[in-house]
């Protein structure tokens, strides 16, 4: 029977109960799609850690240097691939495009051809659609590096190719190795090509190996060879030249008196009073055929005895380049005393004692030199051709290490090569052969070259699928942000189901009230009720997750473009989890029991439906002749009720005196961005206050006297306050939400001024050597024309994980620029005193630190040094988000400690009085470093962009569930009217125009929703004053736009809803009551 | 002052048309009070409606001094609304005083239909139109808290606020017990006497109709007048 009473009452009343499933849908669709985003935004970028990986499980790198290609013919890397990977451009259509340049074993690919991935091909053919050759440009990568002296002037190279071809995403196309959810743009070359145009000939600096390697299997099939380290005979050389300080260190402490080492140089000058040698090739070693050189020896070759006239005991100047950061040239000098004098041929019989420096030792003259150095070609005469083409590089004299050790030495190395020379007291009569057969013998014996461990060449391995899947996994919780963002439109979707439910019941609190006449418990009423409307609830929630498939697909969809913002993210894929779907649909059914639970609850209860009196007591006198009527503030004292009703209006007077003071102060002194909020709600509050006190002096000022419209207005609103009070509320500080978080833009004025004066951001992709504050250097580079004002401020970079708000995954350690932080002063950084000078330590902007990072100050990042080593390096601080923003800073003395390799120049600021020529100039003159040079304001917009999207996306999410709470408000007047039908009635009995019965109605229910919507607006308005422009034109707009639309609903929507209630009261006046 | 000629009111519900009113003609002079009496659901109500302009008929011609008045299904015309709040006063059964108001604003509700504000003038007739019932001392007093005698008079009292020259009452004591409903019919007779208000009333009650100086029966959708 119970069942049968159900099903027919659900259906008579089928008109309500399709309002309450689309709630429930909604609210289910809402929570439903919010978690579901979760996981597919989480999908989506585990998805892109295999897409970028394919099914490389280990990396081995060879940090700034290169391996052997036949290291991958181990068996231990029998599935592993070998690269020549390079960071390039390529300039289309006058537009740079960043590259990565894997040189690949890739049979398919041609001398000449290259493919590029997907991503880079949708760039080029928008941008050029016909476009099928490209000029590659790459950052020159000799065997000698970039950074060291005696190196090429070029320091990049270009090469014309032919695209042939698209790597589909399955063959690798999209392979990154950084830890980032956003395409890479890829070219994939011919190996054996790349490495011959770069003279890299046999060479790798990347192996992908799909197999999981340790460092222990690795040092196994590791050899010092595979590192370009030539041990022969009794020797030791590098193919970088310049042999690693550690590697020199560690075999000379094996056994130092069976060492010698070996450093060459490029000296400029050889004096002996007015004669000079320009341009040798000096050798510095600790000791000459067995004897140690101390101090200042210098043993001279008799070839340069003879052309400077000097004997043995005499002394001579001898003039170098030294440099100490960047390629900053210093002249240095040294006196030497004459040791010994020497016939060349000894020199020359000991090849160690002349290193190869490509540019200029691989050189037929010397005026064919190619030098990065400021070689003055007018002091070269015809002997020092003649001297070259006889002897090359041979040095012209040897002098002692010891001497100028500290001087030649660099970041590379402080050798160039090393002899292993047996006891002399044990070999000296023995035959030289022998006793080379005998030293290397030893030297295996030794077992120098097991001394050496792959890091110690720089080799480095590691895993990056397991670094990849928590950094996808940690990333951004996109369930928890899109369930904050959609709050409003399940807030309003509960509201709407909550009101459709309030309004049902009090339809049928006849039927109630028969209920309990024939004799029903209100615990079986409840529950009956409860059953009727949960078996819709109950169906309907699974159609709400169906919703929420479709609800998370597109917003999925606008978060890949519209609101690509937010992401910088293309393709972002539906995960479906049985388990969340499940989540999401039980959640929504227990909010949905909860509330229903309530309403049924209360409707049992019912309070009246107006209020007569305020419970703080307006005056109302009763007749003494009846003594049985109990108004409901008799148990109220007087007094109180006068205290309470004063201080009702002291209060909201003292909150909006405060609030406009508290404003005004802060908008004159303090621009605090939380005091304004505060004073926007204060504002809210104040006004909310003031709104009952008018309502009850309105409504008091009728009683006794003549009566108006108006009071007839605020009477009508007294007597239903707690209605419009929560109107009230709900609305103003609805929409004080999400305006004041919809436009409350980060201060992008603030950032651009943080930026130490500097008007542009140059990301070089070629690092650069120089300092562009140099004189010399600008007119070398072509910048004469910049004003002399004008100023760079360099930074190193240790490229790491991108941190900025464009990556969403997690991050762990964020790239790191070096620079004196003393310039940093200007951009908002605050240096803290170091505690240790042991520990490295980095600031990074606030946003990065808690959203990617999501570390505090004091916390311990772990860094990988030059040598492989893990690094800890402690936050000291932070400073404003800006340009900065997602890299963390470090004195350059801190980061020379940590990558002493890493020496160029890849991020530079500028200043300059005539900002856009200084510009253009750089630009043309520094064309192949392939500079993208952006205003501060550029970069930093780049940045809000994210935030101001999310914003956006609030705005319109929170302006949706605006809508829906405006619906669910139509609902209640809908129900007020039809409960004021016997007074509609009675106004027209009156002889109340159609008109004026209906504009009464309309002021009386749109007066508090529009003056809610006023406040809280304005509430916003205060509430971002701190930053009132910074939310542009277009979100003003748009904000706007949603306000004028809130109005325009409202006023519609009350006034559709007052006019079908007038049609309704007649047609059933006319058609049926007057029988 | 009002005649009505073979008024037809025929009320459809679904596919059944049921004719409430079948050609019935009255005609009431100025200062008369007279009763309507009949069963229930014989179509009293629906007769005070159409005299009160709030339904119109189907057929037949009302007049009003002469003047026809003429009622549409959909919005009141200027002048319907214009009979309604100065010509006619209404009192219902149920009294439909609006329970947000009290005694004093509820009576001078009538007389914001034409103007934003009701005048002193009209304040102190409220005041002696209370004096007049006996609870000027409840002026003030929310209706809601009133007994049915007291809203009763004091829905009288707002149907007079005008000064109608009509006073159609709608069971005025239906839902009183018959102490309160021989006060209310004395007042009524006081009110035709001092006022030369013209009262029309319907009453299933013989001895409120009694208090009239005619009484009508109502049936089979026309009106037999009772000597």
């Amino acid at each position: 029977m119970m069942k049968s009473l159900i099903v027919q009452s659900r259906k008579h009343y089928r008109r309500f109960y399709r309002l309450v499933a689309l709630a429930v849908i909604l609210m289910t669709a809402v929570l439903t799609g919010s978690l579901l985003l979760g996981d597919s935004v989480r999908g989506t970028l585990v998805q892109r850690v295999s897409e970028r990986l394919g099914k490389t499980e280990t990396i081995i790198t060879s940090g700034t240097g290169f391996m052997s290609e036949t290291l991958t013919q181990q068996p231990l890397l029998k599935h592993a691939k070998g690269y020549l990977l390079m960071d390039g451009f390529v300039s289309v259509d006058e537009k740079l495009l960043p590259v990565y340049v894997w040189g690949t074993d890739d049979d398919a690919l041609s001398p000449g051809e290259v493919m590029v991935n997907e991503p880079l091909n949708a760039k080029l053919s928008t941008l050029s659609p016909q476009l099928s050759t490209l000029v590659l440009h790459l950052p020159t990568h000799n065997l000698v590096p970039s950074g060291s002296l005696f190196v090429s002037k070029s320091y990049a190279t270009q090469m014309r190719v032919q695209v042939v071809g698209v790597k589909p995403v399955e063959d690798g196309g999209n392979l990154l190795l950084k830890n980032e959810q956003t395409l890479p743009l890829n070219i994939f070359v011919n190996r054996k090509y790349l490495a011959e145009k770069m003279e890299l000939e046999g060479k790798i600096n990347m192996i992908l190996s799909d197999e999981m390697i340790d460092e222990e299997e690795l040092a196994t099939c590791w050899a010092p060879e595979y590192s370009g380290l030539h041990i022969t005979d009794t020797t030791l050389t590098y193919d970088g030249v310049f042999i690693p300080q550690d590697i020199v260190q560690k075999l000379s402490t094996v056994n130092s008196q069976q060492s010698t080492v070996y450093l060459s140089y490029f000296v400029n000058d050889l004096i002996h009073q007015s004669d000079t040698i320009p341009y040798s090739f000096v050798t510095a070693v600790n000791e000459w055929q067995g004897e140690p050189l101390d101090g200042q020896d210098i043993i001279l070759s008799d070839y340069a005895a003879e052309r400077l006239h000097v004997h043995e005991g005499d002394s001579i100047h001898m003039s170098y380049f030294i440099t100490k950061q960047l390629k900053n040239l210093d002249t240095s000098e040294q006196t030497m005393r004459v040791k010994q004098i020497v016939p060349l041929s000894a020199f020359q019989d000991d090849s160690l004692l002349m290193a190869d420096f490509p540019g200029l030792t691989r050189v037929e003259k010397c005026t064919d030199w190619d030098s990065d150095l400021p070689i003055d070609m007018n002091r070269v005469h015809q002997e020092d051709e003649d001297f070259w083409h006889a002897y090359r590089q041979t040095p012209k004299a040897i002098v002692s290490y010891e001497a100028v050790k500290s001087d030649w030495s660099n970041a590379f190395g402080n050798a160039t090569a090393m002899r292993f020379t047996p006891q002399t007291s044990t070999f000296s009569s023995a035959e030289p052969n022998l006793k080379s057969q005998i030293s290397y013998r030893i030297f295996s014996t030794l077992g120098l070259p097991r001394k050496l461990t792959p890091s110690d060449a720089n080799v480095q391995l590691y895993h990056p699928r397991a670094q990849g899947l928590k950094g996808a996994k940690g990333g951004v919780d996109f369930a928890s942000l899109f369930l904050s963002l959609g709050f409003f439109i399940i807030l309003s979707a509960i509201l709407l189901m909550k009101n459709l439910l309030v309004e049902l019941f009090t339809l049928r609190r006849s039927e109630i009230q028969l209920y309990r006449q024939l004799g029903f418990k209100d615990k079986d009423i409840r529950k009956g009720l409860f059953r009727e409307a949960f078996s819709v609830i109950f169906l309907a929630s699974p159609l709400g997750v169906i919703a929420g498939l479709a609800y998370s697909s597109l917003t999925l969809w606008l978060l890949g473009n519209v609101w690509s913002g937010a992401t910088h993210t293309e393709g972002f894929a539906l995960h479906i989890q049985p388990l969340t779907l499940l989540t999401g649909w039980i959640v929504a059914l227990l909010i949905s029991a909860i509330t229903l639970w309530f309403v049924v609850r209360n409707i049992l209860n019912p309070q009246p439906s107006y209020r007569i009196f305020s419970t703080l007591g307006l005056p109302r006198t009763f007749s003494s002749a009846e003594p049985n009527l109990t108004p409901h503030t008799s148990t109220l004292n007087p007094l109180i009720v006068s205290l309470a009703r004063l201080a009702c209006q002291e209060t909201s007077a003292i909150i909006l005196l405060l609030t406009i003071t508290l404003t005004a102060l802060n908008f004159i002194f303090f621009h605090n961005m939380v005091l304004f909020i505060v004073c926007g709600l204060l504002w809210v509050c104040a006004w909310g206050l003031f709104l009952r006190m008018k309502v009850e002096r309105q409504s008091a000022a009728s009683i006794g006297g003549t009566m108006s419209r108006t009071q007839l207005i605020w009477t009508s609103i007294h007597a239903s306050m707690k209605q419009h009070l929560l109107a009230y509320w709900t609305l103003s500080l609805g929409v004080f939400t999400v305006f004041a978080v919809g436009l409350n833009r980060p201060d992008f004025s603030q950032a651009v001024q943080a930026t130490g004066g500097y008007q542009f951001y140059v990301d070089s992709r070629v690092p650069i050597q120089y300092d562009l504050n140099n004189k010399a250097v600008r007119h070398k580079l072509s910048l004469q024309s910049l004003p002399d004002s004008t100023l760079f401020l360099s930074f190193l970079r240790h490229k790491q994980d991108e941190a900025s708000c464009l990556n969403l995954n997690q991050v762990n350690t964020p790239t790191v620029l070096g620079v004196d932080l003393k310039e940093m002063e200007s951009f908002g950084l605050i240096q803290e005193p170091h505690t240790s000078h042991l520990t490295p330590h980095i600031y990074i902007d606030e946003e990065a630190l808690v959203w990617s990072l999501m570390k505090s100050v004091g916390d311990t990042l772990v860094y990988q040094n030059d040598k492989g080593e893990s690094v800890p390096v402690v936050i000291a601080g932070t400073y404003p988000t800006g340009i900065f923003h997602g890299n963390a800073i470090m004195s350059s003395e801190d980061f020379r400690r940590l990558w002493p390799k890493e020496v160029g120049v890849e991020v530079l600021l500028m200043k300059s009085p005539c900002p856009e020529e200084a510009a253009e100039t750089l630009a043309m003159a520094m064309s192949e470093y392939g500079l993208n040079i952006q205003t501060v304001e550029e970069r930093i917009r780049m940045f809000f962009e994210v935030t101001e999207t999310y914003l956006i996306i609030f705005l319109t999410l929170g302006g949706l569930g605006l809508l829906l709470g405006i619906f669910s408000l139509m609902i209640i007047v809908r129900k007020n009217l039809a409960a004021q039908a016997t007074t509609i009635q009675q106004y027209r009995a009156m002889g109340f125009s159609e008109s004026l019965v209906g504009q009464l109605l309309l002021r009386e229910n749109l007066l508090v929703p529009l003056y809610a919507v006023g406040v809280g607006a304005i509430g916003s308005v205060i509430s971002i004053s701190a930053n009132v422009g910074g939310a542009g034109f277009t979100t003003l707009l748009l904000a706007f736009a949603v306000l004028i639309i809130i109005c325009l609903l409202l006023y519609y929507g009350i006034k559709y809803m007052i006019q079908q209630s007038m049609i309704n009261i007649t047609y059933s006046f006319i058609k049926t009551k007057s029988v | 002052m009002i005649e009505l000629e073979n008024i037809t009111k025929r009320f459809a519900d679904g596919q059944r048309s049921q004719t409430v009113l079948n050609h019935l003609s009255l005609r009431v002079e100025e200062g008369e009070f007279i009763a309507i009496t009949g069963e229930s659901g014989v179509g009293k109500t629906t007769l005070l409606n159409i005299l009160g302009t709030l339904l119109p008929a189907d057929e037949g011609q009302y007049l009003m001094r002469g003047e026809k008045v003429e009622v549409n299904d959909k919005k009141p015309t200027e002048r319907i609304c214009h009979l309604r709040n100065k010509e006619i006063g209404f009192v219902y059964q149920d009294h439909r005083l609006l329970p947000q108001f009290t005694v004093l604003q509820n009576i001078l509700l009538p007389t914001l239909a034409t103007q934003t504000a009701s005048t002193e003038e009209e304040r102190k007739r409220a005041l002696d139109l209370l004096e007049f019932m006996g609870i000027l001392s409840l002026k003030d007093n929310p209706v809601a808290q009133l007994s049915g005698g007291e809203q009763t008079r004091v829905g009288i009292c707002r149907a007079l606020i005008n000064r109608p020259s009509i006073l159609l009452a709608d069971e005025p004591t239906g839902q009183l017990d018959a102490a309160n409903a021989q006060t209310i019919a004395e007042l009524f007779q006081r009110v035709n006497t001092q006022f030369h208000t013209t009262i029309i009333m319907a009453t299933h009650s013989a001895e409120m109709a009694k208090v009239a100086q005619k009484t009508y029966v109502l049936e089979d959708g026309d009106l037999r007048l009772e000597v």
